[in-house]
């Protein structure tokens, strides 16, 4: 007779799970006891990760590397406090993420018991679903819903909350459901208007200075290629959100970058120029549309192609709303398009963007003599790196030196925290993907300040043999805080400034990982190509001046037309 | 003085966690909720719950938000809803009357009167019937 710790791990490996990131505890230790003829055997994965934050953040690299849900799980208590971190960042950037939590036991809930948390008042609200189970005949459906609820819709993670007594009961027979069924959900259905079809047709075929912009919705989707076969019918340029970045080779002539608070400034001045933009799997995020009103006043058409039907229907107005999947949606335009007949060619506005691309580049790629310039450390890694390995990142200073001078060369291969901003993210992310997709090379970007957040889980790539290479960006500071106090707060610098400590190099190698201080562009290039064919978790260490400057910014609160591309402290 | 406006969801209730999650929606957006009455509709655990929001610029996104919540069937804002209240006093009479006048143990039953329903279940709007 299974135990319910048994049907839990085959309801899992029934909806394909290979891999489990986790930390056991009293209250999901059952569960390992559970699989552990499936590890011998090889069906099933355990990695243990040093926290349970970096678990969920394992999870969601996977889930964002492979296309499918991640797995994690902690133990109740701390355990699952540890996660919650983790979990709203995959709930802010629309991941399938599953959390296996151990509960205390069904008669101790609620009586303040040892290692005792209110999971589902946690959850509830940052996590797409949580559900606690009540008794042992509920696994099996809820373990298939929650693959279906993470899954369909906008993904999201959900937690499945499991008291330990229930881990332990046995029954007879287990009945296995064939389809999920989730009352009072629905998937986000796609509807093909054809009318709502046309009018697009009409505003993007009559437009002057039509642009795309993209978001991670055409990750998710898999739409990148009818993206590309779109605008290169109608030759629209395309812009992305950051997060978008993932959706669009970065080498594409018609390609322009990410926009936003942080993004390229021709991509931004794209948006705002454009006469009509069509946003393929993005919402209108304060990241991206820094100034709604601003955004209104260029008085451009906007047709919006979104699973989620009331995106549409916030900030902006939306002259033509299709709601459903971007890979469907995105095919019937086309043929909408073909059948009503091209008209323009665009070359005066595409010629306009590439100007603006041109005239920005003095300010991005500016040299200094002594000095490892982030954009030339980026590119630096580009040259060594396959086109298609998997880039994660931290958040900091770094994060928007990636945002702007990252290139994309394949989908899915950038992941980066972007609606949370949750540092600390880049190492586990970088270990998921690197489990999901073991034939990549995996690198991941991080800050000094962000790495450590994380840090310790370079134990576990090690003991697990998980070799990514971890790039960090060493200036000693919290540099993104710093710079805001420095150019917004009157250069009042306060609590951002690190120390000495510590020597990333040691650190590495204490972890029994590869260390190296890359202090020019041929070291960078030497340790890389070392650490990959070493094979083995790797740290590169690269000193950047703290007074580097993230750019293009903008001041707090500003719109995008202020943006600011040049040091203004040199300026002054 | 603010307008009040008046939603009926209608979901699956599993445990009390569903209406924290209907009470979520409109404090995540800075929403008070003036009053809220509700019960079992069916056996298989469907609720309805009325309330009463004070109306702000959030009102349409907490609807939105909240028909999107899982274990939301719809959610119903009573367009041009009139609230009549009925006090139900201790030894069971019924009187009309204001909120105020109601004395420790009655009980006060919110009734709105409407005309025009706007249904939104999982982000689109379903029906918009006029009665």
């Amino acid at each position: 007779m299974p135990t319910g710790a048994r049907i839990t791990i085959d309801a899992l490996k029934r909806e394909g799970v290979k891999v489990i990131f986790g930390i056991p505890g009293l209250s999901n230790m059952q569960l390992y006891d559970a699989f552990i003829e499936d590890l011998k055997n090889g069906e099933l994965r355990h990695v243990l990760m040093r926290h349970e934050q970096a678990a969920a953040h394992a999870a969601d690299g996977y889930a964002r590397a492979s296309g499918v849900p991640g797995v994690c799980t902690a133990t109740s208590g701390p355990g699952a406090t540890n996660l919650v971190t983790g979990l709203i960042t995959a709930y802010w950037d629309s991941s399938p993420v599953i959390a296996i939590t151990g509960q205390v036991p069904r008669n101790s809930i609620g009586k303040m018991a040892f290692q005792e948390a209110d999971a589902m008042g946690i959850f509830e609200h940052i996590t797409k679903y949580v559900v606690e189970i009540k008794k042992l005949e509920e696994i099996p459906i809820w373990i298939k819903n929650a693959f279906y609820i993470a899954t369909t819709g906008r993904p999201g993670p959900v937690v499945v909350d499991i008291p330990r007594d229930i881990f332990y009961e046995k029954v007879d027979e287990v009945k296995w459901p064939e389809k999920p069924m989730v009352k009072g959900y629905k998937e986000f259905p796609t509807i093909i208007d054809r009318q709502k079809l046309k009018k697009a047709a009409e505003i993007l075929i009559n437009a002057e200075r039509p642009i795309i912009l993209v978001g991670t919705g055409v990750v998710w989707s898999n739409a990148t290629q009818e993206v590309l076969e779109l605008a290169e019918l109608l030759h629209i340029p395309i812009i992305s959100t950051f997060p978008g970045k993932s959706a669009i080779p970065h080498d594409h002539p018609l390609y322009f970058g990410a926009m936003g608070y942080y993004g390229r400034a021709e991509a931004s001045m794209a948006a705002l120029e454009s006469d009509a933009m069509l946003v393929v799997g993005a919402r209108f995020s304060d990241r991206t549309f820094t100034s709604y009103d601003e955004m209104i006043e260029t008085r451009k058409k906007f047709i919006m192609i979104n699973i989620d039907p009331s995106d549409g229907e916030r900030a902006i107005r939306v002259d033509v709303n299709l709601t459903g999947d971007a890979k469907i949606l995105l095919r019937e335009l086309k043929k909408a398009i073909i059948e009503l007949g091209i008209k323009n060619e665009h070359s005066n506005w595409i010629k306009r963007l590439k100007e603006y691309k041109e005239y920005y580049e003095q300010f991005y790629y500016y040299d200094e003599p002594n000095k490892l310039k982030p954009w030339k450390v980026l590119k630096t890694i580009r040259n060594v790196l396959p086109r298609d390995a998997i880039v994660t990142t931290g958040v900091g200073q770094h994060q928007m030196w990636a945002e702007v001078f990252w290139e994309v060369l394949e989908p899915r291969t950038f992941l980066s925290s972007t609606g949370m901003g949750t540092m600390g993210f880049g190492l586990p992310a970088a270990m998921g993907a690197k489990l999901a997709r073991p034939d990549k090379v995996v690198v991941d970007l991080d800050g000094d300040g962000s790495f450590l957040m994380t840090g310790n889980n370079l134990a576990t790539a090690v003991d697990e043999h998980i070799p990514i290479i971890s790039v960090i960006f060493d200036n000693r500071t919290l540099g993104l805080v710093r710079q805001v106090q420095d150019l917004f707060f009157g250069n009042r610098i306060v609590g951002v400034d690190y120390g000495p400590s510590p020597d990333f190099v040691k650190l590495a190698e204490a972890f029994g990982a590869l260390g190296f201080n890359a202090t020019s562009y041929e070291e960078i290039e030497k340790s890389l190509k070392t650490a990959m064919k070493e094979n083995i978790p790797a740290v590169i260490r690269i000193p950047i001046d703290k007074e580097e400057l993230a750019l293009p910014t903008l001041p707090p609160g500003g719109k995008l037309k202020q943006v600011i591309v040049r040091d203004p402290r040199k300026s002054s | 003085m603010t307008q009040e406006k008046v939603v009926r969801v209608v979901g699956y209730y599993r445990d009390p966690g569903f209406l924290e999650r209907i009470a979520g929606a409109f404090r995540k957006l800075l929403m008070d909720v003036n009053w809220i009455q509700g019960r079992k509709i069916s056996d298989d655990g469907l609720y309805e719950v009325y309330m009463g929001v004070p109306y702000t610029n959030n009102f349409d996104i907490a609807i939105q938000n909240l028909s999107k919540t899982v274990d939301v069937e719809k959610v119903e804002v009573l367009e041009d809803a009139v609230i009549k209240t009925y006090i139900i006093k201790r030894d069971g009479t019924i009187v009309q009357r204001e909120p105020y006048m109601a004395k420790e143990y009655d009980i006060i039953v919110f009734k709105p009167e409407f005309t025009k329903v706007t249904v939104r279940s999982w982000g689109i709007v379903v029906g918009k019937d006029i009665y």
